[in-house]
């Protein structure tokens, strides 16, 4: 698999820049994902998705073969979340606002249950610190080993293990938090 | 087992590489702990929510979208032969510059402190030609300026070295006479 996308970008760079869309093919899904879970919309991560795919490209010339070419698109993608929400300062939307929505509309108590579940982790991750919530997705949501994080993100694979314990936990206990909030305010809703 | 090392192994749990012999002291702690069993069981189910995160699908026009964003012809060889030339261009520029500057210049003494300069620079631009031509993209007027500038660097530099000096001399020298 990845000598393929080693061969693409060695055509790329002799000249076949059309040979650059199988690699947008096969990777769009995962940075879109990724820029999800960074930006909290779906139109500024679909920006990052095309914004990032252009870096790359321009940046094929650097890219070290000796790497991963997904640990390399990756890391475009991460450091361009991160320098993008340093830069706009933009408060990351709570994502749970259109699974509400939706969820108003189905009777079921238990898909609305699923759903409450699936807004609650989504605002846990949300308001997890940038440099825990990288990991949190990057392991249990893309399914990366430690070794494919360390080498995208640059960093010692203890220092990424004892982020990802600490990540875990503050997801827990922010999951908790959330969970609280809401009873507090079904609570005050009955009252009413 | 004390709750410290229980939250340890809880993440080698979750990890999936927690041995069979943790896992049972794990699971016995937690039966008898109710903080550990509140914290496990939150925990697993934290993570289950992320890993079963629902997946969106990129718009469809996503390969459309780059690929008319891009330049294709980016590593084309012709684009690589023009960028060396702009980059041959600009380090030649240079060279011509200063040696124009060294011919024509009165201030003798200084002349081989530009000369020295103007090697480094010159020495950087072939060490990092790969670096500038991926900068440089093509650009024309980019390779202008950026020669005009490091040109004018040079001389900036080499001219307020001779004014210092020669202000230095000049003080010095008077101090002398009057001795």
């Amino acid at each position: 698999m990845n000598e393929q996308d080693i061969d693409i970008v060695k055509r790329c760079l002799e000249g076949d820049g059309n040979s650059f869309e199988i690699l947008v093919t096969k990777y769009k899904k995962k940075i879109y994902n990724i820029a999800y879970r960074f930006t909290g919309n779906k139109d500024d991560a679909m920006d990052v998705t095309q914004e990032v795919f252009i870096k790359a490209y321009n940046s094929l010339n650097q890219y070290d073969p000796k790497y991963k070419f997904s640990s390399w698109i990756l890391k475009i993608t991460t450091n361009y979340c991160l320098d993008q929400k340093k830069r706009k300062k933009v408060e990351t939307v709570e994502l749970n606002t259109e699974l509400d929505n939706r969820s108003t509309t189905t009777s079921a108590e238990n898909l609305y249950i699923h759903k409450e579940n699936k807004a609650a982790i989504a605002k846990a991750i949300a308001s997890l610190p940038d440099k825990y919530r990288v990991l949190i997705v990057l392991y249990h949501n893309q399914n990366l080993s430690y070794n494919e994080i360390s080498e995208t993100l640059k960093l010692p694979l203890t220092k990424v293990k004892n982020r990802l314990y600490r990540g875990r936990k503050m997801l827990k206990e922010e999951l908790e938090n959330v969970r609280r909030e809401e009873t507090k305010w079904t609570a005050k809703k009955l009252r009413y | 087992m004390d709750c410290q090392k229980a939250s340890i192994l809880m993440m080698e749990y979750i990890d999936g590489t927690i041995n069979e012999s943790d896992k049972i002291s794990l699971l016995g702690h937690i039966e008898e702990c109710e903080d550990c069993n509140e914290e496990f069981s939150l925990l697993v189910e934290s993570i289950d929510l992320v890993e079963n995160m629902e997946e969106l699908e990129p718009p469809e026009d996503m390969e459309n979208l780059v690929m008319s964003s891009i330049d294709l012809n980016r590593y084309s060889i012709k684009t690589k032969v023009w960028n060396i030339t702009l980059a041959l261009f600009a380090t030649i520029t240079i060279m011509m510059g200063t040696t124009a500057y060294v011919a024509y210049s009165k201030l003798g003494f200084l002349k081989e402190v530009f000369i020295a300069l103007t090697i480094k620079v010159v020495n950087f631009i072939v060490l990092n030609l790969p670096q500038l031509m991926s900068f440089i993209d093509g650009n024309l007027l980019l390779v202008f300026i950026l020669g005009m500038g490091i040109l004018s660097i040079l001389m900036g530099s080499t001219i307020t070295i001779a004014v210092a000096e020669v202000y230095i001399i000049k003080k010095f020298g008077l101090k002398l006479r009057r001795g």
